[in-house]
């Protein structure tokens, strides 16, 4: 080799870390850790979940194949159906008045008062609360005897309610135990997005004397799509696995029994997991459907916000 | 001389016949199996306990100590509640992770965990000097009912039970007792009013003592509304513990057993009968339901216990025996209450109990072993007993010194538990609960079902049809014999 062909050599190769830090690279090296992360962690176990939902399998035996079976027992019964029905029920009206309420204490918030911050701080409270140790809490306070929400009701001449025994009342105080905790997340996201909106065009709207009521639809509402998507879209995936609030309540009675608790019940107390696979895949697959829906609804929302 | 030689010889007669009585009593008396007959245990390894939390479940926790300081080894221990218990046990079983040294079974997972639990006898040969008739004398203290529940349907006895919960009967005497609600019951129904012995009986009591604000109770102008039944018809175990006691009182089964021609079993079936009885439990039970506090229907165990503490209801009719020392706190909340105990109506409820099993994963089945001697042993139980724990041994709550009133506390359940035991050793055999390996499953899906009947989401009808319907289904799928 000629001397000017070993510099050419010397001049070509590369170290490894020149090598993986070259722009066609770079991109690998950095999110091949995360990918392995995400393949131990959720694709393993979610393609493993899959795999046992063409499966019978009860722990005391080998998981047998037999198809879609688990899958056309689960579209068959009749108690999935019911669970799921009042999950969708919970969730709609759940989101609905997080939202309304979300809303109104923002735009009550969005402005300068004494003790703001306080009152502020107090407010976030709920999110910061264990969810088993808070529907635990609502349990003792909504009993018809002892509890103090019904303790008041008597002082106040109006009658004890059975909040968590009457078949009638007691999924509404699931729900309100949900929206209790979660309400606080609509409002300071939508607080924050209210701080965040631009002054100029407000004020325009206001000199061109548009009402509060206008302003509001046509320009805050609007500007504010996008958070209220993002709220939505969140709120959803984590309605459908609405668990908590039941186990410190009523376990799935009183007429109260959801999707989540269907699977819980299905997979961990019968040990059916093939079905309860099958429950969970099914679960996962409306999840990922309506939260397709969602998003593409927040990047139009975007797209009109900016 | 002679009348000196006749007090000598009356004497001599005297001392021998007390050397004979006390001699022929310490020859005769069975020795009581206590901490210091433990041999010294050759594995030295750690165990690792599970219990059931709540309740008085931590009274055994300081036992656990002293058999760690006698043997040398190291006793830890993990306590869950009894709704997350079998779950969380049956996975490390199954998986055979080495988790739990000993574990708490409830009677009717006797047959389910067969395969994952060592037969006491096993360990006794391996580990007892005296072999399984050593045991075998051991357990005559215990009753046999209880043993036959800690075991399968082979005869392999998978503990040693250890703490009880038989449903009994509780009420408050000083109301029962009052002459005036005596009169008017009698001249309402036409009978006495004592402890219900029947269902029609339960229902008169329930109606009568039901009261509204304002009316009275013995004399006195209520100022609450007042109940005659305490029951738990919430989505737990317990509702299915207070139909089941309806059910088996009428001679019926969740599911019949079928024996070959020598009397073995060879699977189940939800005969006519069983049908006719279980739609009448269940119709039965939600009659009663009117005569319950405002919540039962999604009460369990403390709603009904606390309805009758705190004086709002006069009758708890099925409610573990463990609850007895809560519920009769109703003598200190209420001046002049009473409590007492009597048998359940019909005479056939739920009698289950704890036992602790040893793992087969076990990595010290012999420290395993001689940990449940001690727990399930004589002295062991009474001190506990005599402590509030309700004991499962029948030599101890017999002791007759314990019907003094001054043990009323502690023992006022005692009775009317042994009672029961006896009224059910005959039956306990045919029972679906101690011959299924579904049996966990099956127990959830009873709960479910009975709780939505109490709810009147199904009618009686309806609850047997899905009750057959389900019970064929992981009977099938989960149990090792089959619905016929």
């Amino acid at each position: 080799m000629t001397e000017r062909a070993v510099v050419k050599s010397l001049e070509t190769r590369k170290t490894v870390w020149q090598v993986l830090s070259a722009d066609a690279y770079i991109k690998w090296f950095l999110i091949v850790p995360l990918l392995a992360v995400l393949s131990a962690f959720m694709f393993y176990p979610l393609f493993y979940c899959l795999y046992m939902s063409f499966h019978e399998y009860v722990l005391r035996a080998p998981p047998l194949y037999i198809g879609v079976e688990n899958y056309r027992t689960v579209l068959h019964d009749a108690v999935f159906w019911q669970a799921v029905g009042r999950t969708f029920y919970v969730l709609v009206v759940c989101i609905a008045v997080e939202l309304s309420l979300g809303m109104g204490i923002a735009l009550l918030f969005n402005r300068e008062f004494r003790g703001q911050n306080t009152i502020r701080g107090v407010c976030l409270l709920p999110l910061l609360i264990s969810p088993l140790a808070m529907s635990l809490m609502w349990n003792y306070m909504l009993h018809v005897q002892f509890g103090i929400v019904n303790q008041v009701l008597v002082w106040l001449r109006l009658g004890a309610v059975e909040w968590i025994s009457n078949p009638k009342i007691a999924i509404y105080s699931i729900m309100f135990i949900s929206i209790w905790q979660w309400t606080p997340f609509s409002i300071f996201v939508l607080l924050a997005g209210l701080r965040g909106l631009p002054k100029d065009a407000l004020e325009a709207a206001r000199v061109d004397g548009a009402s509060r009521w206008f302003t509001f639809r046509r320009l805050t509402l609007r500007m504010l799509m996008p958070l209220i998507i993002i709220i939505v879209l969140l709120r959803t995936m984590w309605l459908i696995r609405i668990f908590d609030p039941l186990y410190g309540t009523t376990r799935g009675g009183v007429g109260t029994e959801m999707l989540d608790w269907f699977i819980y019940r299905i997979a961990f107390v019968f040990f059916d997991v093939g079905k309860g696979s099958a429950l969970a895949i099914f679960s996962l697959y409306v999840t990922i459907v309506l939260c397709a829906i969602l998003y593409r609804q927040l990047i139009k929302a975007l797209g009109t916000a900016r | 001389m002679g009348k000196i030689s006749i007090k000598r010889l009356e004497w001599a007669l005297v001392v021998i016949a007390l050397v004979v009585l006390v001699g022929g009593q310490a020859l005769g008396a069975e020795k009581k199996f206590s901490l210091a007959d433990v041999p010294e245990i050759k594995n030295k390894r750690p165990i690792h306990v599970t219990l059931e939390a709540g309740g008085s479940a931590d009274l055994i926790i300081p036992y656990l100590q002293k058999f760690a300081e006698h043997t040398g080894v190291k006793v830890t221990s993990e306590s869950m509640v009894f709704a997350s218990l079998y779950s969380k046990v049956i996975v490390e079983l199954i998986a055979k992770t080495g988790a739990y040294d000993i574990v708490v079974t409830e009677t009717s997972w006797s047959n389910e965990w067969e395969d994952y639990l060592y037969p006491m006898q096993d360990l006794a040969k391996e580990y007892d000097p005296e072999g399984v008739e050593g045991l075998e004398r051991y357990l005559a203290g215990h009753d046999p009912g209880l043993l036959r529940m800690c075991s399968t349907v082979d005869g392999k006895l998978m503990g040693i039970p250890y703490y009880t919960y038989t449903l009994i009967y509780i009420y408050r005497e000083d109301v029962f007792n009052h002459p005036a609600e005596k009169a008017n019951f009698r001249k309402r129904y036409g009978y006495e009013l004592a402890p219900a012995q029947t269902w029609e009986q339960l229902r008169d009591q329930g109606e009568f003592l039901t009261r509204k604000k304002g009316e009275k109770l013995k004399g006195e102008v209520l100022e609450k509304n007042v109940y005659g039944l305490s029951m738990m018809a919430g989505r737990y175990p317990h509702v299915q513990d207070e139909v089941g006691a309806r059910v088996w009182s009428r001679g019926g089964h969740w599911a019949s057993p079928v024996r070959d021609e020598a009397g073995k079993l060879i699977g189940f079936k939800v005969t006519e009968k069983d049908k006719r009885i279980l739609q009448w439990a269940f119709e039965d039970y939600v009659r009663n339901l009117a005569f319950a506090p405002p919540g039962t229907l999604s009460g369990y165990w403390d709603f009904a216990t606390a309805q009758f503490a705190a004086g709002n209801a006069i009758i708890i009719p099925h409610i573990y025996n463990s609850l007895w020392n809560w519920a009769s706190s109703v003598e200190d909340e209420i001046p002049g209450a009473k409590a007492a105990s009597a048998l359940v109506p019909g005479n056939r409820p739920y009698t289950g109990a704890f036992h602790f099993s040893p793992s087969r994963d076990s990595k010290n089945p012999e420290a395993a072993y001689w940990l449940l001697k001690y727990i399930g042993s004589y002295q062991n139980q009474k001190e506990m007993a005599e402590g509030g724990w309700v004991s499962v041994r029948r030599d101890v709550l017999e002791e007759s010194q314990y019907t003094d009133p001054k043990w009323h506390r502690q023992f006022g359940w005692a009775r009317a538990s042994l009672d029961t035991w006896d009224e059910q050793l005959e039956d306990v055999d045919d029972y679906l609960h101690f011959n299924s390996a579904a049996f966990g499953k099956l127990y959830e899906m009873m709960t479910i079902i009975c709780h939505e009947n109490a709810i009147q989401q199904r009618t009686p009808k309806e609850s047997v049809e899905e009750w057959v319907k389900v019970f064929t289904d992981l009977q099938t799928k989960h149990g090792k014999l089959p619905v016929l």
